[in-house]
């Protein structure tokens, strides 16, 4: 069997995001990275691995994405597939699940998708439940732990009032958070092997998919950036000069009033 | 008409009632429960803007496919969609999606009738873009209520049915099989409190003078994700991407150094207080009052000067 890890290549959260004239991020802009909370994914993933089994990264993109499936197999991942194709510029939430559902579909005999809980661009946290459904399989989304147990995988989830174990058959679709441990970085030996490893870079057609709706019924109308935030008041904390000024903000605001 | 999905289990009430009060401003609202309303519920409802409420025995912790097989039932071809943008909510908002082929929009900040039928406003990228979207009526939604503009509500008298279906998960959904509450933990939620003390970091894993100085002033107490990982502080505490968003009035990060997923929690914060002995952290481009110095110093004189103006709780 093969467990799949959805990987995705953004830019980097810590430059501007520049939107291309259609509003839509500009993913050539700049250099990008490996989405952060992918990074769980891939080592959750290699560390999942049964005997005898693959680990196969998949991702979507322009060019430049297959960085991100490089940077899986200097993580322990075996073999990358690269889904590129102009039509996808720009592709929606629910296209791009139909596409990583193709690719896995194309692997033959994956029984497990990690997928990290939410991009760090887009965000929405939703393409791993809409893969699973779009493969008829089970999703337990946003597990702080995972583990495989015959034919089956029992996630820990973090809720508001509790911690909870869930249990899925597999196949499965299971997206990781950023409680799940701490990705072991990549060594140097690690990042030559990975060199050697299959990357796949297929087009749309190869995975029998048609060019996606050119109605995607949501149209972002305006971007507007926002005002950026004016420079901080900066106090050096001296003889108790930083206490006060935290107490006269809250009380300029009246949050030290309220008798307790 | 626009269905509304309440009762998930990552939302609390006072914000399903936003998120009604949200929906009362575009059509008609009809909002589905997971158990049968008291006279109470019906009432808060009603006066937040309800018109319909229809409920099914819909377990909090189930999987989802029922909850979507529900509102796959409740709406019509013409009908809207909303749902909170929790974990949950969006969840069963893309599935429903899905099945109906609607399209779909998460996380919206508000939303209102217009263009092709309903233009919603989200931020994006850190709050550090705000988009407007438009999208026909029939669309599924989902809206934050963290620090959203409620509008005015206009109060109904709802009726209350029951949805006769099958309500059965299918043999794949996820099943709970183990569940350990947590303590509620003392103090306001962390979603609804004026201020918000967090810790991270610089704390070195002592949070007792952010639990003091939050319990003097009736502040929640927050942390960054490296407390949690630290095992600091427990994980429905975790302010940011991957944790809780707040919209406090006033946002205390005591020994966080800012990064961008803790950022994108907290950028609702009508005000932040950063406390850092490292004056170049990120999070003093990101505060509005920076205090270079030590988390403990500071919180402590703060204590010792609240505690000084009321004696009476000394």
């Amino acid at each position: 069997m093969t467990i799949v890890v959805c990987v995705k290549h953004v830019p980097d959260p810590a430059d501007p995001v520049v939107l291309a004239a259609d509003l839509r991020v500009d993913r050539e802009a700049g250099a990008g990275t490996l989405s952060g909370l992918d990074e769980y994914a891939v080592d959750q993933a290699v560390r999942l691995r049964r005997a005898r089994e693959r680990v196969v990264a998949v991702t979507m993109g322009p060019r430049g994405a297959r960085a991100a499936v490089t940077r899986a197999l200097q993580m322990g991942a075996d073999e990358g597939i690269v889904v590129s194709d102009e039509a996808l510029a720009g592709a929606d939430v629910l296209t791009t699940a139909a596409v990583l559902a193709a690719a896995v579909r194309s692997v033959g005999d994956a029984d497990l998708v990690v997928c990290g809980m939410s991009s760090t661009d887009g965000g929405s946290g939703v393409v791993p439940v809409l893969v699973a459904d779009l493969l008829g399989w089970a999703c337990a989304g946003h597990a702080a732990a995972v583990e495989l147990d015959g034919g089956r995988v029992t996630i820990q989830r973090d809720d508001p009032d509790a911690r909870r174990t869930l249990v899925a058959p597999l196949p499965a679709v299971v997206s990781v958070t950023d409680l799940s441990g701490e990705p072991t970085y990549p060594s140097f030996k690690a990042i030559l092997a990975a060199r050697r490893r299959p990357v796949r870079e297929v087009g749309l057609s190869e995975l029998g998919l048609g060019t996606p709706s050119t109605a995607p019924g949501t149209r972002t109308v305006s971007a507007v950036e926002a005002d950026p935030r004016p420079p901080a008041r900066i106090v050096t904390d001296s003889d108790g000069s930083g206490a006060a000024a935290l107490l006269e903000l809250l009380a300029g605001r009246s949050l030290l009033e309220v008798d307790r | 008409m626009i269905a509304v999905l309440l009762d998930q289990l990552d939302s609390t009430a006072e914000a399903d009632l936003i998120l009604v009060r949200l929906a009362a401003a575009v059509d008609e609202v009809t909002c589905l429960l997971g158990s049968a309303p008291d006279r109470d519920r019906v009432a808060a409802l009603g006066a937040a803007g309800a018109s319909h409420l229809a409920w099914a025995d819909l377990a909090p912790d189930g999987p989802s496919g029922p909850w979507v097989a529900a509102l796959a039932a409740l709406v019509g071809p013409d009908d809207a969609v909303l749902a909170p943008s929790t974990r949950a909510g969006n969840e069963v908002a893309a599935r429903l999606a899905l099945r109906l082929g609607r399209p779909l929009s998460v996380g919206a900040d508000s939303i209102a009738v217009g263009g092709p039928g309903l233009v919603v406003t989200s931020t994006a990228f850190t709050a550090t873009w705000h988009l407007t979207t438009e999208l026909p009526k029939a669309s599924v939604v989902t809206a934050v209520s963290a620090g959203v503009q409620v509008p005015p509500p206009t109060p109904r008298t709802p009726g209350v049915r029951r949805l006769e279906l099958d309500l059965t998960p299918a043999p794949h959904e996820p099943v709970v099989v183990a569940a350990a509450p947590k303590a509620a933990g003392a103090g306001p939620r962390l979603t609804e409190a004026a201020v918000v003390v967090s810790g991270g970091r610089g704390t070195d894993g002592d949070f007792s003078l952010i639990e003091e100085f939050a319990g003097l002033i009736g502040a929640a107490v927050g942390s960054s994700r490296v407390a949690v990982d630290q095992g600091w502080a427990s994980p429905e505490r975790q302010v940011g991407q991957t944790g809780v968003s707040v919209a406090p009035e006033v946002y205390i990060a005591a020994g966080i150094s800012g990064a961008v997923q803790h950022l994108a929690g907290m950028v609702a914060a009508k005000q932040v207080v950063a406390i850092n002995t490292d004056p170049d952290a990120p999070i003093f481009r990101a505060c509005d009052l920076g205090i270079v110095g030590d988390l403990h110093t500071v919180l402590a004189d703060a204590v010792a000067a609240v505690r000084k103006a009321q004696p009476v709780h000394c």
